[in-house]
């Protein structure tokens, strides 16, 4: 392993951190689960990211009215 | 909302209107019965009234009462964090070695996680919405 590496290693774990940090303290506001976001946001990037904007910040009902 | 005094409902605001003769013996009348029932009942209507009032805090005692509440969540919010970033650092070590010593193991558990919280997520879909803390 050389020190790429290990610098790619570095890089990944602070954007995990950022990433679980933000969608922790995000999710303690709009959601129910900041735990799941936050450990979820741990593991993968950024799937988490685009799954919590699509299910906690977009309101698809309010969507659904103002399109009718 | 105001809430409107005993007192205050007597004291109407009337229109600003030219008043006819043949009405003015009845304006004079009922301005007699109302000064009578204001000497019968201005003083019960006022002890009601203070015994009815509610306790309205000060701005300051409210401030207060916001200013630690806020510190309470601030300090829960940094005692979280705290613990998220030390669950995370052993979480993101582990999978560094998983993935250096197996990439198929690694996949598993990225596909695993991924499932899960699907899971997690379409379960909660269906539950109703329960009560939530005050978190900020």
């Amino acid at each position: 392993m050389d020190t790429l590496d290990i610098w790619i290693l570095v890089l990944v774990g602070i954007v995990l951190l950022c990433q679980s940090s933000w969608l922790f303290i995000d999710a303690r506001s709009h959601s129910r689960y900041p735990w799941l976001w936050g450990l979820w946001g741990l593991i993968q990037a950024p799937t988490p990211l685009i799954v919590y904007w699509l299910v906690v910040r977009i309101d698809w009902s309010k969507r659904k009215r103002e399109r009718e | 909302m105001s809430r409107r005094s005993g007192k205050s409902i007597l004291n109407n605001c009337k229109e600003d209107r030219q008043i006819p003769s043949h009405e003015q013996q009845g304006i004079s009348d009922e301005q007699e019965r109302e000064a009578l029932f204001q000497s019968l009942a201005e003083e019960p209507l006022n002890q009601w009234d203070h015994s009815i009032a509610p306790d309205i805090p000060s701005l300051e005692s409210i401030s207060q009462m916001i200013s630690s509440h806020k510190e309470v969540v601030r300090s829960r919010l940094w005692r979280d964090l705290l613990l998220l970033w030390g669950i995370g650092s052993f979480i993101i070590t582990g999978l560094m070695f998983v993935l250096y010593s197996s990439l198929q193991v690694f996949l598993f558990v990225q596909l695993g996680t991924l499932g899960a919280a699907g899971l997690i997520l379409l379960r909660a879909s269906f539950r109703k919405e329960g009560r939530r803390k005050w978190t900020h």
